[in-house]
């Protein structure tokens, strides 16, 4: 403050305010400088002497939160008579100092959140580069386990959506012959055999589980229909940092991990998942999806 | 000068448990699941579904401890084969285990602990169910 307005501190705190409305209520002949200097002298008065005169800094951050940083007000100016919004007919008002400082303590909370996203933001970029998919992490997996979210179960277009009726003709050709012949794989590798099929129903879902073994390998097929989208959402797949691949096959996009030396595709749709993990290569895996029939 | 420290060490932070994170997968574990359901009155069954990565040992649930809504503990049991949490000889495990006298009203949820076991290995993870209501 030793600088050309110093003299600021000889003037009362309401005097300041006055000075900061005038400067305020001409936005053209408004001087920064002049009104960050005011300012400061009336801040380090209230951090010496609070006489509430700026309120709670938390207050003031839930009130934003509360009245203004609301859907409705989206593109809204904060104040009436900014120029940049509104109707140019309303009468200009000044806003109060209470209100000022607010927003000089809003934009610096946002300044700090700003650079720490930014550093976040450079964290994940340096992880990414390491070969780490951080940016997947977003989405529905991380870097160790992959599940459907309840709300984003991926919906493929042209497909039946009566899943429960596809679910019924699954159960119903397991019952009659152990399987059904549209729903189960048309294809798996040479070198397996279908060891074992387990049907079983539960509160929360009913399952066709088909196990392959092979001399050293093995892979499951399971097909699960949920009581509710919502526990679709609870199942998770064990996964490495490695990507997640998208494949579509015919009217389904089956998402492909690898689990260390293992590998895992899943589709779901609505309460309805088919999954395959195993010991398989991608070709082989996609050549199984590229089977399952509609 | 110390706001670059904090943001230094943050970086560090964020870049080291990404690191950290990217290490985990399972040898023993493909895929499974925890879910709640009501029952009768005062009674919820827990479902589980696991499946490993090969024809395990021991595949299951070795642990469901129920909570109440507020994070309150309510009651436990150790899976094993005579309860049908834990299978042997078997590449996945499906199961249900009931908890009855609950206050009917009251919400619960369970934290289950999933596991497999093969040739002298294991993993487990533990998981939590979504929350329900005990029936009146």
């Amino acid at each position: 403050m030793e600088s050309k307005y110093s003299y600021l501190n000889q003037l009362s705190t309401e005097q300041l305010e006055n000075l900061l409305t005038s400067q305020r209520s001409s936005p053209a002949d408004e001087d920064e400088a002049f009104c960050d200097a005011i300012e400061e002298v009336i801040l380090q008065r209230e951090t010496l002497h609070a006489t509430g005169r700026l309120g709670s800094v938390d207050a003031a951050w839930t009130e934003f939160q509360k009245h203004y940083n609301t859907p409705e007000g989206d593109g809204l100016s904060l104040y009436p008579d900014d120029p940049d919004f509104g109707d140019p007919q309303t009468p200009h008002t000044a806003p109060p100092l209470q209100h000022f400082s607010k927003t000089r303590r809003m934009m610096r909370r946002g300044l700090i959140a700003a650079a720490i996203v930014t550093v976040l933001f450079a964290g994940m970029i340096a992880a990414q580069a390491s070969g780490l998919d951080i940016f997947g992490a977003i989405a529905r997996w991380t870097s160790e386990t992959f599940h459907f979210t309840s709300s984003e179960a991926p919906v493929t277009s042209g497909r039946n959506s009566n899943l429960s009726e596809t679910s019924q003709a699954l159960r119903t050709a397991f019952r009659d012959s152990g399987m059904d012949e549209s729903m189960i794989p048309g294809w798996y590798p040479d070198r397996y055999e279908l060891v074992d099929i387990s049907t079983v129903a539960t509160k929360s879902f009913h399952t066709v589980a088909l196990s392959f073994k092979g001399r050293d390998d093995f892979f499951t097929i399971l097909y699960t229909e949920y009581e509710n989208t919502a526990k679709i959402g609870l199942k998770a797949f064990e996964k490495d940092a490695d990507s997640v691949e998208e494949y579509i096959s015919g009217n389904r996009l089956f998402y492909l991990m690898t689990n260390l030396d293992h590998i895992s595709g899943a589709w779901a749709d609505g309460s309805t998942m088919i999954s395959i993990s195993g010991n398989l290569t991608g070709q082989e895996l996609k050549t199984i999806i590229d089977n399952i029939g509609d | 000068m110390k706001k670059k420290y904090v943001f230094l060490a943050l970086a560090a932070i964020i870049i080291l448990s990404c690191i950290s994170a990217g290490a985990r997968a399972s040898e023993y574990l493909s895929s499974y699941g925890a879910y709640a359901s009501a029952g009768d009155t005062g009674e919820i069954t827990i479902d589980f579904e696991v499946t490993g990565n090969q024809i395990s040992d021991r595949i299951g649930v070795s642990k469901i401890t129920l909570y109440r809504d507020n994070g309150r503990m309510v009651e436990a049991i150790t899976g094993s084969v005579n309860n049908g949490l834990i299978s042997r000889s078997d590449a996945f495990h499906f199961g249900s285990h009931t908890f009855d006298h609950l206050t009917p009203g009251e919400y619960y949820y369970a934290e289950v602990t999933v596991f497999a076991e093969y040739n002298g290995g294991s993993d487990s993870r533990v998981i939590e169910t979504n929350s329900v209501r005990a029936p009146y």
